[in-house]
């Protein structure tokens, strides 16, 4: 299971601090709202569909990356059309559209661990709610990241023992087991972890 | 191996144990201060629990335990730090995605400078010839692979004894000989619970467990006789 | 926080990931599959309750904005969250919240009887479909600038898929809590 994004290069967008592209990324959508005039819009589009070509991101990977969030958008400006008017819904595709491209070009450049440290220092000023402590918190994302093959793991076993039994796929049948089983195991990781943390 | 000034490694008065309303140790009473101690036992003998005593992960309902020198209850950090614990299915205890960083979980704990950890990870994985597993992904491991990285990252805190939980129950034949091999030569304190009889041939004491009190006390040799005539009758 | 209740937290996490990988839920009479992964939303509510249940959702949205292919159908990623879906993922948070306080609070750890059935079936309502759609249509009304009634009849066609998630949920919550109950927190 190929758990990544990331695109592998060396432009400005993947050597910008991760913060920088998201305050670049929160002051183009605040921008966006208080701009109407389409010479504008229609620049910026062009300006963030540059930025694709411009961080390399291979013909492959464009139907994967944009296909479903643009399709999304056309929808909804079409939606927007209909219930609206031509205006509404052109405004619609064009704010939208260059922001999911936007936030796409930084998922592709920013590496998972960056942004989990980026998160980890966003929380820290809330580190004095006990959850939120910055060790617990980067704790407990690795925990799901470790446990999520195994539970899909645990979840394509459950289906086959059911299909080897002759039962048809029933989702009760199948998010039960997987549910009581992954809590049943809840005790053993909490011991794990119990007796390796010294704090 | 650590010398203990005299002092025993274990030792267990009139310990009892209540885990959900139920007694599951009576009145244990127990003093060792041999290098390798066996366990063996039905299943629901107790052995397990008294196995999470030993590292402070249960403590005694009554009665006093104390682990090299160290009382359970009252010193329950100090004992942690000093022993390490082996889980039966290492799926369980491994708990970052990558190897590396779960190695280095421990160190995290004891403001030790990134680079160190990261020299004392390679040092760990370079002892047991799996350095190349360093930036595998856990999934992607084999069961004796993920059973030799939970040793390590138990052995990264350089622990004085090390309790282990049947290591090898989940692993085929060559992977347990592995683990087998890399037990016998650790230089720490080990506590063995196993239905692998065979792995305590070269041990030095071994404890038969049944019905949460402790049944034989003897060498491996006597106490695998006996253990073996009781489930025989 | 003890140690369990992050386990719980991360592990409840990963289940609504790997309910995004599973095969969907096959319904008679509705074209497309639905999804489980919105089941695991309103799962992690009733199972773990409101605190740990929606500290499971914010841990999984976190995991998705980080870029990790964790949303149904393999996608992740800041556009998902920009986007026209952004409002519903958040409304995710809230609604776990609420399915959870009112599981917690309304009914007995250990009675599972007919009037905890319909406690679970409202509360996976409410929170799962009203919580949700709340921030979903706020978004999309903003986005689109279109009115918040129009937004709301078109989001209409979803429901179905949704009341169905809510049953199997109902029934699912019941079935956990029987073999394996833990306290709601």
């Amino acid at each position: 299971m190929d758990l990544s994004f990331y695109l592998h290069g060396n432009s400005i967008l993947h050597k910008m601090p991760t913060w920088s592209k998201f305050a670049l990324l929160v002051a183009f959508s605040i921008a966006f709202y208080a701009i109407h005039d389409f010479k504008i819009l229609i620049t910026k589009l062009a300006l963030v569909i540059l930025l694709v070509v411009y961080i390399k991101v291979p013909l492959k990977r464009l139907k994967a990356m944009f296909a479903l969030p643009l399709f999304m958008v056309l929808l909804f400006s079409i939606f927007s059309f209909v219930v609206n008017d031509l205006n509404a819904g052109l405004l619609t595709f064009f704010r939208l559209s260059s922001l999911v491209i936007l936030a796409a070009c930084v998922t592709v450049t920013t590496k998972i661990e960056d942004f989990m440290a980026f998160i980890e220092n966003l929380l820290l000023p809330l580190s004095f709610i006990p959850f939120i402590k910055p060790a617990t918190v980067s704790l407990t994302l690795s925990l799901t990241l470790r446990f999520i093959p195994e539970i899909f793991k645990l979840g394509m076993d459950i289906k086959e023992a059911q299909a080897a039994r002759g039962l048809k796929s029933n989702p009760i049948a199948l998010i039960v087991p997987l549910i009581v089983l992954t809590l049943k195991r809840a005790d053993d990781i909490s011991d794990a972890l119990d007796a390796r943390m010294l704090d | 191996m650590v010398h203990l000034e005299g002092n025993p490694v274990l030792e267990f008065s009139d310990v009892d144990l209540v885990r959900n309303d139920q007694k599951v140790l009576h009145n244990l009473n127990v003093t060792t201060s041999e290098h390798r101690i066996g366990v063996i036992g039905a299943n629901g003998s107790g052995k397990s629990s008294f196995a999470r005593l030993l590292n402070g992960l249960l403590v005694p309902t009554n009665g006093c335990a104390k682990i090299l020198g160290h009382d359970v209850k009252q010193s329950t950090k100090e004992v942690r730090r000093q022993v390490g614990f082996v889980f039966q299915n290492p799926d369980n205890q491994i708990v970052y995605p990558v190897v590396s960083e779960d190695i280095e979980l421990g160190l995290k704990g004891m403001n030790i400078p990134k680079a160190e950890r990261k020299a004392k990870v390679e040092e760990i994985l370079s002892r047991f010839n799996l350095l190349h597993l360093k930036d595998r992904s856990v999934h992607m491991l084999s069961g004796g692979e993920k059973q030799m990285i939970a040793l390590s990252s138990v052995l990264i805190m350089q622990p004085k004894m090390i309790v282990f939980d049947e290591p090898t129950t989940l692993l085929d034949l060559r992977n347990r000989n592995v683990v087998a091999s890399t037990i016998m030569a650790l230089e720490q304190y080990v506590v063995l619970v196993t239905h692998d009889l065979e792995l305590l041939s070269a041990f030095d004491r071994v404890l038969v467990f049944d019905e949460g009190r402790i049944t034989a006390d003897d060498s491996p040799k006597e106490a695998i006789a006996w253990y073996k005539r009781k489930m025989a009758s | 926080m003890a140690t369990k209740d992050i386990v719980f937290i991360a592990l409840f996490a990963a289940i609504i990931a790997a309910l995004g990988f599973l095969p969907a839920i096959p319904v008679a009479g509705i074209p497309a599959p639905i999804t489980a992964q919105t089941l695991g939303v309103m799962l992690a509510g009733t199972i773990l309750g409101p605190k740990r249940g929606a500290l499971a959702v914010a841990v999984f949205l976190i995991l998705v904005l980080a870029g990790l292919p964790l949303l149904a159908g393999g996608r992740g990623g800041i556009e998902y969250f920009v986007g026209n879906s952004g409002g519903f993922l958040v409304g995710w948070f809230f609604g776990a919240f609420v399915i959870g306080f009112i599981v917690k609070n309304f009914i007995s750890d250990t009675q599972i009887n007919i009037r905890a059935h319909f406690i679970i079936l409202i509360a996976c309502f409410l929170g799962g479909i009203c919580v949700v759609y709340l921030p979903g249509i706020l978004w999309i009304a903003r986005n689109t600038g279109s009115s918040f009634v129009d937004v709301y009849l078109g989001s209409l066609v979803f429901i179905p898929g949704d009341f169905i998630k809510v049953i199997i949920a109902m029934l699912v919550t019941v079935a956990v809590r029987r073999i394996y109950p833990i306290a709601l927190k």
